[in-house]
């Protein structure tokens, strides 16, 4: 192999013909608060349907033990996603608009594990102006 | 492309084979010689098989013939948990998007990027056939600093 062919072989390894693509057809960057909202005002509703249920009989305590199991998962569930737009979306430039940011993704983590570990409803309604507020961050910084 | 040799040097891009594979590596890759060489673990290239464009794909193989396979993030292949080292740390279940086969066929393969939340795969068009693989990456050589065999963990 002389000089010539050597020097073909190293471009080619260095920058080769062929590409292999790890395909994804979603463009990344697509995010939404929208399931978090959901969520928080899921666990606001299951709250207040706790609260309700009065009788105590097999159909009551299978209902209230199916709302505390949905308020439960959707507190779990609003935390999951903030966390996702939190750290995946938001760059360090955002912080110079809402430079509470973070300090905002905690208290809503707080409020969620309060909302997971009792059944207080101004917890829940806490929790939903809390993410509300941090949709309105979000929208505030996409183009 | 042209006649895939034995052995050749591939430039990867896109982001589903996070964290195994970053856009820019240059892999090794060895041909197929053979439909049955494949493993579970094996990171893998071959057309899309939809058919949208001449794009090469590179994807993990998951499921084997005969193997039922449920995918969301987590796999469970015959009702058992993949152990996946080399997913995301916090990767999580998302069962209620959970797709898969109740058997794959004879000589066809399960495969799905590693950056679960970010690949098309066969989640989404379903097992290729072993003729469709063109080859395996073997090695990553650039950059040198992650120089390193991939290995199938299987």
């Amino acid at each position: 192999m002389n000089f010539s062919q050597i020097s073909v072989t190293l471009r080619r390894i260095a920058n080769p013909e062929i590409t292999v693509h790890g395909h994804c057809d979603v463009p990344c960057g697509i995010y939404d608060p929208k399931d978090a909202q959901l969520a928080a005002e899921t666990v606001e509703k299951m709250m207040t349907l706790m609260d309700g249920v009065e009788a105590n009989s097999n159909a009551t305590r299978n209902s209230f033990i199916r709302y505390v199991t949905a308020k439960e998962t959707h507190a779990e569930k609003v935390k999951h996603e903030v966390r996702i737009i939190w750290g995946d979306y938001f760059k360090p430039e955002h912080l110079e608009k809402f430079p509470d940011l973070h300090a905002k993704v905690w208290q809503i983590m707080k409020t969620a594990s309060a909302c997971r570990q009792g059944a207080n409803v101004a917890d829940a309604a806490n929790l939903r102006q809390q993410v509300d507020e941090f949709a309105d961050m979000f929208w505030a910084t996409k183009n | 492309m042209g006649a895939l040799s034995a052995w050749m040097p591939v430039s990867f891009q896109g982001d589903s084979m996070l964290p195994t594979l970053v856009v820019g590596d240059r892999l090794l890759v060895k041909r197929t010689q053979s439909d049955t060489e494949h493993k579970r673990g094996d990171i893998v290239f071959f057309r899309d098989p939809r058919g949208l464009s001449d794009t090469l794909i590179i994807k993990r193989i998951i499921g084997l013939p005969g193997e039922s396979v449920r995918a969301s993030r987590l796999v469970y292949i015959n009702g058992e948990l993949l152990k996946e080292p080399y997913l995301h740390d916090d990767i999580e279940e998302v069962s209620q998007s959970a797709r898969g086969v109740n058997q794959i066929r004879d000589a066809s393969y399960f495969v799905m990027g590693d950056n679960r939340r970010a690949s098309t795969d066969s989640r989404d068009f379903g097992v290729i056939n072993a003729s469709e693989i063109l080859g395996t990456a073997i090695l990553r050589y650039l950059p040198l600093i992650r120089f390193t065999k991939l290995k199938r963990h299987h």
